[in-house]
């Protein structure tokens, strides 16, 4: 069996995605043995046309160029991951999508020169084509990046679980930063993979992995409010910060009332 | 012979997509070197107004994921500035520590996996593995930076993106054992990366880049007391003195005819260079012993304008940091539990830290509810563009015999001289270099 | 029970003489909670602490498991791991009881190898509780505050010294020298426990039966308030100390072929738990979920292993962020219950199986045979390597095996042959998930792992002597046909025989080159329907769902017995159909599918209600099921 051909793309985003895919020191060589690095700009010079077995995007469409590398993207992977929250939901850049300006308001604050500036909402590559797999996360977590390398090599679904990260986080005897702490936890309406890094660290759970299965987020911005004292404003900005363009974490923003 | 033309539609081996596009007329004068909007636009000047005080450094973290630790402690000290926010000691040292880790990372990547390549002619760090003889220092180099990371995951749980650092303080400390380990890794590495001043220097040393010179003005962060990294003022080579809170009255973007993107210069004078040589040039009588010692073998002369030797910067740096890092560990001693505090306080602040590539300038408005009502955000790439301009008017000319391709590679070397991180660069360009007439 | 009385300072006696023969571990202080954790001296130890974290649950159920060590698709060993011993100090009477608890689930049937060589290995040394804790309700189950069972050794703190009882000769030996108690701390004991037991605020009334009142009271709005409000992060369930359910995984190195098969500490609250192949989630209501964990804490537990599944510890209320408290609802439920049905509760077959052999090692078997039935099922004719395994091994039509493809995983896909067929066996196999793709990938001749049988098949003693009326709907066909094939080959044993079989279209029919067999067994008719026919494909038998071939049947009600495999909903549709016309549900069989991890009434992950589907069926009458809390389909 040749070894599969994989390409690193990159749209909107801040490139820490893939640069903790160099970021697996330790089994770095032993992965570059089962795979074909054909195109990755960030890491190396000469980069290969595709088609490409797999292709991982790094990044949120925010400009009609990159929707146009998009679809060239899909066309040439034969399968396509969407790698870092950036990809997935959006991410940090989405929540200029609800700041209430407009993109040219928006481009005026920031820019001078508007000659070549053309911006649209921000979205996750999956608003504008079909998405195999997924790697949430800002950034991507190492250990599920090489699940899913292991799994594709395998031809196999990694079946990733995306429960909430309360589980982990009890794994770990934790002690709960909502209940015991009083903070503002994102964690059970947050997907795990993370191993609960942040909670872990005594960092409350920002919601960086986006929407837990069967996420409740409703219900748990009605605890931010009640338990917690937490204004209106307060939890919309919970909410609209990874993932605000999902509709799970919408509801929790108050989308529903 | 008809027209020659390069094209670069991206810069390999740096973070971000940029494309250059130079224009060089028959006479060898560089006509046009100019770039436009490549990175698309994130908007993050302007979605972080609105947004809560305690939430800027984690955001802006995420405008570069390879300096992502610059940008948060600037904003940290400027969030802390603007709102009288005081920290401990502890803390202070151990965000310096946690940017030397950085340094150390981003020093040991560019260097051997982002550098090297070009000036022992592979086309990457992973072509170089093929080579037996490279390997083992290749492998010794994927240990160097997966120290800087194993540092950084230590003190903020995670290579890229920092989850314990917060206002006022940490939400989760290292313990003793933990630093201790640290430092005997630290031990562990320094050879290799005494000995990485050497091999920058045979690099950089090499025809034609030795002789490629160019005087402008350096600038750094600088401290009477140590080499700065995380505060100090802002000092050039041409005697700018200021205090760093005070960079939004003298960096200032210009617009220049015939040019598209905004151009960073110091208000009345001009382009200016940031980044490890220029603060290897401010501040080499505050390197690390060792540091100072490994320039000296090399016959590192500071002021050196070549920007070529900002690989032997770099690797200087490299030295530097370790042997400082092994000194904050001991500073530290055993860290002591502190609950990071602040309340919120209306006020303005600036601030700027030494990115590796260069300073890092985060400042902005904070109403009395802690929410911000202006962020403005220099990143080190979007200063130093206009000064890589300016080094490829000096040096074009004197490359023209070079191939097509040859000249295209000497171009991407000029660029990465910058270790460029066009994501940072948040009004940013895009790259193509063409050759006319003949 | 032998007591002795140990002065505080004696304490160190105690734990040096642990130490010298166990690694101790006992609650230690984090921040301002406690975990269990290893102790190196008695100072470390919290015994003041209300409760932990994690319940101690995690030294006998590890939170991962590795099972067993493989390097290609059918060669793995056991992993073993250095049997090291250990000691539990200050267990809670609660966390004793859930130990019980665990005990019946992992020991009684199919004994589980890694739990038993923890829980052997295990000393516990429980401590009574002086003072009831803030989310316990012990009290209501008699778990608590004090214990008289499970344990090693079991402390009572006094005030100026300990009351110790002896539970065992190991725990004797341990306290041999130490003076015995007089019949005044006896007395102080007792009073201590009942002192605690007397403050003790949350109670949980059990006077009526839980598990009938529950069952009464399924459709409690109750339920819908508590769904609305839970966040199915499933915290209630990891911090729980009879919570057992396990996803099983292979984990891989970057060989892809090397690697460990691997079990996980998994949630009935999360959406996933019942996931099967092409993402079909058999729980996909949270309010299904939220049911299913408090009912199986507190009632479907003592329906199935016949012991307590709530201890009362409270962990699962100090957790929730929700505050989500059984002691709460079950208060809300006994101030306002629903109206009284009549009811019966499930109660299942009991099949115990013991063996010294590792159940979850599967034997190889060789593919001697592969047969292509439609565009994606194939029937693989297995043999098993080993003689001895091969003459031995015998199944019940409707019974099922886990086939292993090391690497890949485990899949329990039913028994296509028939029960008297020797030497090889056949599973008909429709390649949708990860194992199954990959065993589609594999040739004749090719080496797999399969354990097997399990569960309870069809009915065939009860339909001697009467009609069969088999149903089945695509793959479904699959575990029948060992029905099909039994009957003709002891024809003279049943009566008439019909087969009503539907597929979406004439390309997923499974067996059609034995359909001109079965047409030839004496008195019986094949039906056959599809849902719609490609254009240009030619089709001369019937169109339509599988009920509308009812008009067809000819046994007669009375003596007959129904078998139906098929999709959820097309069984749904023939079985109410049936019943509309005057079928009664107890001549009525169905053959279930669920996500199966193990097949030993272990995992948890086919739980439906009280039922685990892979033991308990996957082959159950009807009428046994139908009134299941929450329903079948």
């Amino acid at each position: 069996m040749s070894k599969p051909k994989l390409a690193f793309f990159k749209l909107s985003s801040c490139a820490g995605c893939q640069l903790s895919v160099l970021n697996i020191e330790p089994v770095l060589l032993d992965v570059l043995g089962a795979i074909d690095i054909t195109y990755f700009v960030m890491a190396k010079r000469s980069n290969y046309h595709g088609p490409y077995d797999i292709g991982f995007v790094e990044g949120a469409v925010t400009s009609p160029r990159e929707l146009e590398e998009l679809k060239n993207i899909r066309r040439e992977c034969n399968l396509v991951v969407a790698m870092g929250t950036c990809a997935c939901f959006g991410g940090i850049p989405s929540i200029k999508n609800f700041t209430g300006m407009t993109q040219r308001q928006m481009e005026e604050k920031v820019y001078s020169e508007l000659w070549d500036i053309k911006s649209i909402p921000v979205q996750g590559i999956d608003y504008y084509i079909p998405v195999d797999h997924y790697l949430r996360g800002c950034p991507i977590d190492l250990e599920e990046f090489l699940t899913l390398v292991k799994s594709l090599l395998k031809g196999v679904n990694p079946h990733f679980r995306f429960h909430s990260v309360c589980n982990e986080c009890k794994l770990n005897e934790n002690i709960c930063l909502l209940v015991n702490r009083g903070k503002a936890c994102m964690g059970s309406v947050t997907a795990s993979g993370c191993n609960a890094l942040c909670p872990s660290l005594g960092r409350e759970c920002e919601g960086c992995r986006g929407p837990a299965s069967d996420c409740n987020a409703e219900s748990l911005a009605k605890t931010f409010s009640k338990e917690l004292g937490l204004d209106k404003a307060d939890i919309v900005r919970k909410f609209r910060k990874y993932a605000g363009n999902t509709s799970e974490f919408s509801k929790g923003a108050g989308d529903n009332e | 012979m008809s027209n020659r033309r390069i094209h670069v539609d991206y810069i390999a081996r740096a973070e971000g997509d940029g494309a250059f596009d130079i224009v060089i007329d028959n006479e060898g004068v560089l006509k046009k070197a100019s770039w436009q909007v490549w990175e698309p636009p994130r908007f993050f000047e302007a979605f972080m107004v609105g947004r809560k005080a305690e939430e800027v450094p984690e955001l802006v973290q995420r405008i570069c994921g390879i300096c992502p630790h610059s940008h948060h402690i600037s904003a940290l000290r400027a969030v802390e500035r603007a709102m009288d926010v005081t920290v401990s000691e502890q803390t202070v040292l151990l965000r310096e520590l946690l940017h030397y880790s950085d340094w150390i990372m981003s020093h040991a990547l560019h260097v051997y996996y982002l550098a090297a390549p070009d000036f022992l002619g592979y086309e990457s760090v992973i072509a170089m593995t093929e080579n037996p003889d490279l390997l083992p220092i290749v492998k010794e180099a994927l240990k160097l930076k997966r120290l800087g990371n194993d540092m950084i995951v230590c003190l903020s749980g995670q290579e890229i993106q920092n989850k314990t650092s917060v206002i006022g303080g940490f939400t989760s400390l290292p313990t003793l054992s933990d630093l201790n380990k640290m430092k005997e890794q630290l031990k562990k590495m320094k050879d290799f990366a005494y000995s990485t001043v050497g091999l920058a220097n045979q690099l950089a040393s090499q025809v034609p880049y030795k002789d490629l010179s160019r005087k402008c003005e350096h600038v750094a962060l600088s401290d009477p007391d140590k080499y700065a990294i995380n505060d100090g003022r802002f000092v050039s080579t041409e005697g700018l003195d200021i205090g760093d809170w005070e960079y939004p009255q003298w960096i200032m973007e210009s617009h220049i005819p015939g040019c598209n993107a905004k151009h960073s210069v110091i208000k009345g004078r001009d382009s200016f260079l940031t980044g490890p040589l220029a603060r290897v040039n401010v501040n080499f009588n505050k390197l690390s012993k060792d540091a100072g010692k490994a320039a000296g073998e090399v016959g590192f002369n500071p002021p050196s304008f070549n920007p070529f030797m900002s690989i032997v910067a770099r690797a200087i740096e490299l030295v530097h940091a370790i042997d400082t890092s092994t000194e904050l560990i001991d500073a530290i001693g055993k860290p002591v539990e502190e609950e990071p505090k602040f309340s919120y306080k209306a006020g303005e602040s600036y601030a700027i830290t030494e990115a590796p590539r260069g300073i890092c300038c985060h400042g902005g408005k904070i109403d009395k509810y802690g929410v911000v009502q202006k962020w403005d955000i220099v990143a080190p790439t979007a200063r130093n563009i206009y000064n890589l301009e300016k080094d490829f008017r000096e040096f074009i000319p004197k490359l023209l015999h070079l191939s097509d391709e040859e000249l295209t590679l000497k171009c991407e070397v000029m660029i990465r001289n910058y270790d460029p991180c066009q994501s940072c660069a948040t009004h940013s360009l895009k790259i193509r270099l063409r050759r006319e007439g003949n | 029970m032998e007591k002795i009385i140990l002065n505080k300072n004696d304490l160190n006696t105690l734990f040096a003489r642990l130490k010298d023969e166990y690694e101790v571990y006992g609650p230690v202080a984090k921040k301002d909670q406690y975990v269990f954790s290893m102790v190196e001296n008695v100072e470390e130890l919290k015994l003041d602490y209300d409760t932990t974290i994690l319940p101690p649950k995690k030294y006998f159920h590890s939170p991962v498991q590795s099972m067993i060590q493989f390097s290609e698709i059918s060669e793995g060993d056991q992993e073993r791991s250095p049997l090291v011993k250990r000691a539990l100090f200050g267990v809670h009477p609660c966390d004793v009881h859930a130990t019980l608890s665990l005990d019946k689930v992992f020991l009684e049937t199919y004994p589980d190898p890694y739990y038993k060589d923890l829980r052997k290995q295990t000393l516990i040394v429980a401590l009574n509780c002086k003072k009831p804790c803030r989310n316990g309700f012990c009290a209501s189950f008699n778990t608590g505050p004090g214990i008289d069972i499970g344990f090693d050794l079991c402390m009572t703190d006094l005030g100026d010294r300990y009351m110790i009882s002896v539970g065992s000769e190991k725990g004797r030996d341990l306290v041999s020298g130490f003076l015995p108690a007089g019949e005044e701390e006896i007395r102080r004991e007792k009073d201590i426990i009942d002192d605690c037991r007397d403050m003790v605020t949350r109670w949980i009334d059990t006077e009526e039966d839980l598990g009938e009142f529950l069952h009464q009271n399924f459709e409690h709005k109750v339920w819908r308030d508590v769904s609305k409000e839970c966040l199915a992060c499933g915290g209630c369930t990891t911090v729980c100390p009879t919570c057992y359910c396990f996803a099983v995984k292979d984990v891989v190195d970057l060989t892809i072929k090397d690697g460990k098969r691997m079990r996980f500490w998994d949630s009935c609250m999360f959406y996933e738990f019942s996931r099967v192949a092409l993402d079909h989630v058999f729980m996909p209501e949270r309010e299904a979920r939220v049911k299913q964990r408090l009912y199986h804490k507190l009632a479907y537990y003592q329906q199935q292993f016949n012991v307590l599944g709530c201890v009362g510890c409270g962990r699962c209320v100090t957790a929730c962020v929700k505050n989500i408290d059984p002691v709460m609802i079950m208060a809300r439920i006994q101030a306002d219950p629903c109206e009284e049905k009549e009811i019966s509760l499930y109660k299942p077959p009991h099949k115990k199986i013991e063996s010294d052999e590792n159940p979850w090692m599967p034997y190889k078997a060789v593919i001697k045979d592969i047969k292509k039935q439609t565009c994606d099922v194939n029937t693989y004719t297995f043999e098993y390597l080993d003689e001895k395994i091969k003459a031995g091994y015998t199944y019940l039509n409707g019974t099922y095996n886990l086939i292993s493809l090391f690497g890949t995983g485990e899949s329990a896909i039913s028994i296509s042959s028939w029960e008297e067929m020797k030497g090889t066996f056949e599973h008909t196999v429709r390649a949708v998930g990860n194992v199954t793709k990959a065993l589609a990938e594999l040739k004749v001749g090719d080496v797999v792992g399969i354990r097997g049988p399990y569960g309870h098949g069809w009915p065939m003693e009860k339909m001697k002597g009467r009609n069969i009326l088999l149903i089945a709907g695509g793959i479904g066909l699959a575990p029948l046909r060992g029905v099909v094939e039994s009957v003709k080959n002891h024809r003279e044993e049943y009566g008439k025989f019909e087969i009503l079989y539907g597929a979406r279209t004439p390309g997923g029919l499974l067996f059609t080159d034995e359909y001109e067999k079965w047409r030839q067994i004496p008195d019986t008719n094949l039906y056959l329907t599809v849902d719609e026919v490609p254009q240009g494909m030619e089709w001369n038998e019937n169109v339509g769902v599988v009920t509308t071939l009812f008009d067809r049947i000819s046994c007669s009600r009375e003596n007959t017995v129904v078998i139906t495999c098929g999709p959820d909903i097309m069984m749904k549709f023939a079985v109410l159909g049936l019943m509309k016309q005057g079928w009664s549900p107890e001549q009525i069989y169905v053959s279930l599918e669920r996500r199966m991890g193990c097949g030993m009434k272990k995992c948890g992950n086919c739980q439906m209600g009280p039922v685990f589907v892979c033991q308990d069926g996957p082959v159950f009458q009807y009428a046994e099921i139908m009134n299941l809390p929450g329903g079948v389909f």
